[in-house]
């Protein structure tokens, strides 16, 4: 197992294909819905899209499956930039897409929860060292932006979070081989 | 902190991941303390202790003090 025993190599593997399929498969659904389902031309792209999707599904429940949270977390450092909320006026629609997302991310928080309490005392000592170097680097990023505010993009909330797990990920593989002889 | 974990393992013909699962951790972790990489929790080191029915500061043991640090005291 590599670099740990909570991820394997085979995980990273399937990490690395359900992030290069996920983003794909989201804007190819997405330009299907703006192109409405009901034009013919449309059709081809929702089905394609509904694949990626479907793979980045299998490989999904293939990490989780082993419980690689890690890989999950890498996973959501893709994800959180395309998450893009309806703009729909308030009605049940959006209040039932928004409930949708929430029961998504608790489940997700929930699942990254229990396995870091399973975790022994290494494991822990290296998320908590990780953490650290995360929040750290990205207070630093937030800082740098807010100087620059002029020059940059408007700062979406989503980057934000995504820089922060991203940045906890690549700590974690850091410090785990780090501990490693 | 040095340790005799290494030879105490070796002398019951036990791997890493043999002592991890005896442990309760993982084989990440015994490699660690093995390797002096990581110091163990005093729980950790009484559930070693107690594995190898040995006193914990015969397998455990401090690194002599740096001159640095004898120096800040």
């Amino acid at each position: 197992m590599w670099p740990t025993e909570r991820a394997s190599r085979q995980g990273l593997l399937e990490c690395a294909v359900a992030a290069i399929l996920f983003p794909p498969g989201v804007l190819l659904l997405r330009r299907a819905g703006l192109l409405y389902l009901d034009k013919p031309s449309s059709m081809p792209l929702f089905w394609s899209g509904l694949a990626l999707l479907v793979l980045c599904g299998v490989a999904v429940f293939r990490i989780a499956s082993r419980r690689e949270y890690p890989w999950l977390l890498a996973l959501a450092a893709v994800a959180l930039p395309l998450f893009d909320p309806t703009h729909l006026p308030y009605t049940a629609t959006r209040m039932a897409m928004a409930a949708r997302d929430l029961i998504l991310i608790g489940a997700s928080v929930w699942f990254v929860v229990q396995s870091v309490r399973r975790a022994d005392e290494l494991e822990r000592r290296i998320h908590f060292e990780a953490l650290a170097w995360s929040y750290t680097a990205v207070l630093i990023a937030l800082m740098i932006h807010a100087m620059a505010a002029d020059a940059l993009p408007p700062l979406r909330a989503t980057w934000v979070a995504s820089g922060l797990l991203a940045g906890w990920v690549v700590a974690w593989l850091v410090t785990s081989v780090r501990y490693q002889r | 902190m040095k340790n005799r974990l290494p030879d105490l393992r070796a002398a019951r013909g036990w791997s890493q991941a043999d002592l991890a699962e005896r442990l309760g951790v993982s084989r990440q972790t015994v490699n660690a303390v093995e390797t002096g990489r990581y110091d163990p929790s005093l729980p950790l080191a009484f559930a070693i202790a107690r594995l190898f029915a040995q006193p914990i500061e015969s397998i455990f043991r401090p690194e002599p003090r740096s001159r640095r640090a004898a120096t800040d005291s």
